[in-house]
C-alpha cells in the first residue's frame, strides 16, 4: 500500500517510515531539509525495498507549489491508503510573550498546515479504505505558561481531527489521533522529564499494528489517558500554583 | 543558531577515565553542519568503543553520530557503498552480505561505527593480508566549520584524507564514506584450530597461516605462571566456497555501552585465582571442541558480539589493553622479553593475543609489517605500574602502541615511538590552526 508521511525525516516520523517500509509499503515523506530526506528515502529504498518519493516541504511557509508536489508524488506511487502526520516543533520562546511571528509559525507547522496538507489530500484518500493519523501532545491537555502556542494549536489540531472523525465515520476513511507523552526524540532531547521518554520505535509499531482499527483517540503510553484526567480534574486555586 | 546541549557522564571503554561533559544528539544535516555549537571545541563521536577517551574530553561537546546512519549508495556491480558515518559494522556487514559482499577489515565488535574505523584506522583479523581501513576508504565527506563539507580521497585534498585516515577526530565530523567491498567466497568459514605452547612458536605459526588464510589470529595464556604463560591457540580459517547465504546477512549481538560496560560495582577478575581458572576453564573447553569447525561470517568477523560478559567482569576499575605492533625482526626477541618481564613483575594479566601485520606506517596510523601483540590486563595499581616498563620495552624493540587502545598512554611514549608524531601535529596545525576538534586523547597526546 501507499503512505504519505509528512514530518518523516527524524524522531517518531522517521521511526514510522521504517516500520512502514518493513511492512512493504511505499512512500511519500516530506520535511523540510533535503540532505535529511534523500539520506532517509535512500537508506528506505535500499534496506526496504520499497518506494520512496520525496517532497521538501517547509510547513511554516507551505504554499501552493508545496501542496501540489505532495498531491502529485501521492498520486505517482498509484493510490493513497494513508497519511501520516508526525511533524511537530517546539520553541523556548513560546510563552505568554512570544512574538507574533514565532506565534505564527508555531501555530502554521503544528496545525494550519496540516490540515492544508489534509485537505489536498483528502480526494485521494476517499472511495477506498484509508486512513489519517494525527499526533497530539499532553502539552495540550491544559494550558501552562510555556510551549503556548504549541499548546494551542495541537489542542486546535485535536478538535480538528475529532471533527474529521465525525464527519468521515461512516465512510472507508478512519481518521486516527495519538496524543503523546514524552518521546525520546530530539523534540525532548536534554529536557528532565518526571516520566520516561516512551521509544519511538516502539509507537511506530503500534501505529502499524492499529491501521486498520477505528481506534480514535489514543494515548502513547497509555497511561497519560489518566493523567490527563487528573490533571484536568485539578481545581484552578490549585492548578495555578503549579509549576511544571 | 547552536544547536541544543545536554551533559552526561562518559567512561572510556577501559573504565580508565570518565569525565561529565556536554553532549549533542544531532539528527538532521542542519543541527550538525549549519548550526555553529556555539564555537565550543568539538569532537564526534562513534560507537563510544575506543578504550581511550578519543570521542570525549573535558573542554567542549560530544557530537554523538548515531542518528547519522543511513546507506546513501550502494552499487553491488560496482562494489561500492557510500554510507553516513554513524552506521554500525554489524549492519553495514548485514546489507552487503546479502549482494555477495562485504568489507574485509572490520574489527571485533559489530556496534563499532564506519566513522569511528575510519578515524582510528582500525584492523581486522588478518591485517597481513588485508592491511587496515584505510584500503577500503575510496572517498568522504568531511564537515569543519572553516571549510564546510568537502570531499577528500585519495584525489581530491589527498592530504585531508591522510589526516582523517587515522586523524582521531580531529579533522572534523566524517559525514558519510563511500567504500570499497570486495566479493564474498562464502558466508560459512572453516575454523582451524593449532595448539601451541609459546608466544614465539604461535607468532612462527601465525606469519605461515596469515598469508594463506583469510583469518589467523591467536589466544595466549598471559596470567604469571611459568607453566601455563604463552600456551595457547593459533586460530585460522577459510570460506567455504559457495556458501554465501542470499537471506539478511547480519546476525543478533549482545548490545554493550562503555558506560553499561562498568557497571558491575567490583571486578569479578579479583586475583589470579580466578584469572586461572578461566585461562583452564577456557583451554578445557576448547580442547574438547573439534579442532576444525565451521563458523559463521559474522562470528568470525565479530568474536565479541556474543562474549560481552568478558568485558562486564572488568567491573567499574576496568581494564588496561595494551597493543603494540613490533617489527618482524624483533618480534622473537620482544616476546621473550616480554615473557620475562610479566613473570617477574606479576602484573594482574589474563590473555593475550597476536596478529601478523603488513603495512606503510604514516603519521599516527597503527600500521606497519609486523607483529602485533594484544595483552590484557585487570585495571589495579599494579598494572599501572607494570604498563610504563612495557613501553620503554616496546621503544627499545622499535614498536608502536595503539593509540586507540589505552586510556593512559603518555604523550611523550607517542612521540617518542611514532616517528611521524611530529609531522601529524604540524599538519593538523596548518590544516585547522583553531584545532577545533579536541578529545581527551587529543590533549593528552599534546596535539
Ligand atoms: C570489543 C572490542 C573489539 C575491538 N576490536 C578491534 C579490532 O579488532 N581492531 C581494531 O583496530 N580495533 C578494535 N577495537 C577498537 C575500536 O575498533 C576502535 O576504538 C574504534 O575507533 C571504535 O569506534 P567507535 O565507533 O566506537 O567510535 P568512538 O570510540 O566513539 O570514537 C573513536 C574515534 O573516532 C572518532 N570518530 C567517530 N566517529 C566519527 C565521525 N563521524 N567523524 C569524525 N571522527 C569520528 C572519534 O572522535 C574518536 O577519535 C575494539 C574495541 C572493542 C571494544
Ligand atoms: N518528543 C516529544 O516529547 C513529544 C511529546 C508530545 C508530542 N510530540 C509530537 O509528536 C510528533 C513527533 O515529534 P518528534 O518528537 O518526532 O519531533 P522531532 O524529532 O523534532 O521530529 C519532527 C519532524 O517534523 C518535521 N518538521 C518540523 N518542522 C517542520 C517544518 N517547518 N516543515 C516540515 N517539517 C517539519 C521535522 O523535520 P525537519 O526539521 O527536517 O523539517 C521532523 O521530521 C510531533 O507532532 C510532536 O509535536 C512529541
Amino acid at each position: 500500500m501507499n503512505y504519505v508521511i509528512v514530518g518523516a525525516s527524524a524522531g517518531v516520523g522517521r521511526a514510522l517510515a521504517y516500520q512502514f517500509a518493513r511492512a512493504g509499503h511505499n512512500l511519500v515523506v516530506a520535511a523540510s531539509d533535503a540532505r535529511d530526506l534523500e539520506a532517509t528515502a535512500s537508506d528506505l529504498r535500499i534496506r526496504c525495498g520499497v518506494r520512496v518519493e520525496t517532497v521538501v516541504m517547509d510547513l511554516a511557509r507551505i504554499d501552493e507549489t508545496a501542496l501540489r508536489q505532495i498531491e502529485q508524488a501521492a498520486g505517482d506511487l498509484g493510490g493513497l491508503h494513508g497519511l501520516l502526520l508526525p511533524a511537530g516543533t517546539v520553541s523556548p520562546d513560546d510563552t505568554a510573550h512570544a512574538a507574533s511571528g514565532e506565534i505564527d509559525r508555531l501555530t502554521r507547522v503544528n496545525y494550519l498546515s496540516m490540515a492544508s496538507v489534509i485537505q489536498r489530500l483528502l480526494p485521494l484518500l476517499q472511495g477506498h479504505p484509508a486512513v489519517i493519523v494525527g499526533f497530539g501532545s499532553v502539552a495540550a491537555m491544559r494550558g501552562r505558561g510555556r510551549n503556548v502556542a504549541y499548546a494551542a494549536a495541537k489542542r486546535a489540531l485535536e478538535s480538528f481531527f475529532e471533527s474529521l472523525r465525525h464527519a468521515f465515520s461512516n465512510t472507508d476513511l478512519n481518521v486516527q489521533f495519538y496524543v503523546l507523552g514524552y518521546m525520546n526524540t530530539q523534540m525532548a532531547f536534554g529536557i528532565r522529564t518526571l516520566l520516561p521518554k516512551a521509544d519511538p520505535d516502539r509507537l511506530s509499531r503500534v501505529v502499524l499494528a492499529n491501521i486498520a482499527r477505528d481506534t480514535g483517540v489514543m494515548y502513547y503510553p497509555r497511561y497519560w489517558r489518566f493523567i490527563n484526567w487528573v490533571i484536568r480534574m485539578i481545581p484552578w486555586q490549585l492548578y495555578k500554583r503549579l509549576n511544571f | 543558531m547552536t544547536h541544543s546541549m545536554a551533559e552526561k557522564v562518559y567512561v572510556s571503554f577501559d573504565g580508565g577515565y570518565s569525565i561529565k561533559t556536554q553532549y549533542q544528539q544531532p539528527d538532521r544535516y542542519r543541527m550538525l553542519v549549519d548550526a555553529d555549537a556555539g564555537g565550543y571545541a568539538r569532537i564526534a563521536r562513534g560507537g563510544g568503543y575506543s578504550y581511550a577517551a578519543a570521542s570525549f574530553g573535558a573542554e567542549g561537546v560530544t557530537q554523538e553520530m548515531g542518528s547519522f546512519n543511513r546507506v546513501i549508495r550502494f552499487v553491488p556491480q560496482e562494489r561500492l557503498i557510500e554510507v553516513e558515518a554513524g552506521i554500525t559494522l554489524g549492519d553495514l556487514i548485514g546489507i552487503t552480505m546479502p549482494q555477495g559482499l562485504w568489507l574485509p577489515v572490520v574489527p571485533g565488535y559489530p556496534g563499532i561505527m564506519v566513522g569511528g574505523c575510519i578515524a582510528a584506522n582500525v584492523h581486522g583479523k588478518n591485517p597481513a593480508r588485508n592491511g587496515a581501513f584505510i584500503n577500503f576508504v575510496e572517498e568522504i565527506a568531511l564537515f569543519h566549520p572553516a571549510n564546510g563539507v568537502t570531499r577528500v580521497s585519495r584525489s581530491a585534498n589527498p592530504h585531508v584524507f591522510e589526516l582523517t585516515c587515522g586523524g582521531y577526530g580531529l579533522t572534523g565530523v566524517i559525514l558519510s564514506a563511500t567504500l570499497r567491498l570486495e566479493t564474498l567466497p562464502g558466508s560459512q568459514l572453516t575454523r582451524q584450530r593449532t595448539a601451541v605452547g609459546s608466544l614465539v612458536e604461535a607468532a612462527r605459526v601465525l606469519r605461515e597461516l596469515s598469508d594463506t588464510n583469510a583469518f589467523a589470529y591467536t589466544f595466549a595464556d598471559a596470567v604469571p605462571a611459568a607453566r601455563t604463560f604463552g600456551r595457547g591457540f593459533v586460530y585460522s580459517g577459510d570460506f567455504v566456497p559457495g556458501s554465501v547465504s542470499r537471506k539478511g546477512g547480519a546476525d543478533t549481538y549482545q548490545k554493550m555501552t562503555s558506560e553499561k560496560r562498568a557497571l558491575l560495582p567490583v571486578s569479578a577478575w579479583q586475583g589470579g585465582l580466578i584469572s586461572r581458572m578461566f585461562n583452564t576453564a577456557y583451554w578445557t573447553m576448547e580442547a574438547m571442541l573439534p579442532a576444525r569447525q565451521q563458523i559463521t561470517l559474522f562470528a568470525s568477523l565479530f568474536p565479541f558480539a556474543k562474549k560481552t560478559i568478558y568485558f562486564y567482569l572488568f567491573g567499574k576499575r576496568g581494564l588496561a589493553e595494551y597493543q603494540t605492533l613490533v617489527p618482524l625482526d624483533q618480534a622473537e626477541g620482544f616476546l621473550q622479553e616480554l615473557q620475562r618481564l610479566i613473570l617477574k613483575k606479576r602484573p594482574p594479566a589474563l590473555m593475550m593475543s597476536l596478529k601478523a601485520f603488513r603495512g606503510r606506517q604514516k603519521y599516527l596510523r597503527f600500521e606497519r609489517d609486523g607483529i602485533c601483540t594484544t595483552l590484557n590486563l585487570i585495571r589495579s595499581a599494579s598494572t599501572l605500574e607494570f604498563l610504563p616498563l612495557l613501553d620503554e620495552l616496546v621503544i627499545a624493540s622499535g614498536g608502536i602502541p595503539h593509540i586507540i587502545k589505552d586510556s593512559r598512554l603518555p604523550g611523550e611514549m607517542v612521540r617518542r615511538s611514532y616517528p611521524e608524531y611530529e609531522a601529524f601535529r604540524q599538519a593538523l596545525h596548518d590544516y585547522d590552526p583553531a584545532r577545533l576538534y579536541r578529545s581527551e586523547l587529543s590533549q593528552r597526546l599534546g596535539l
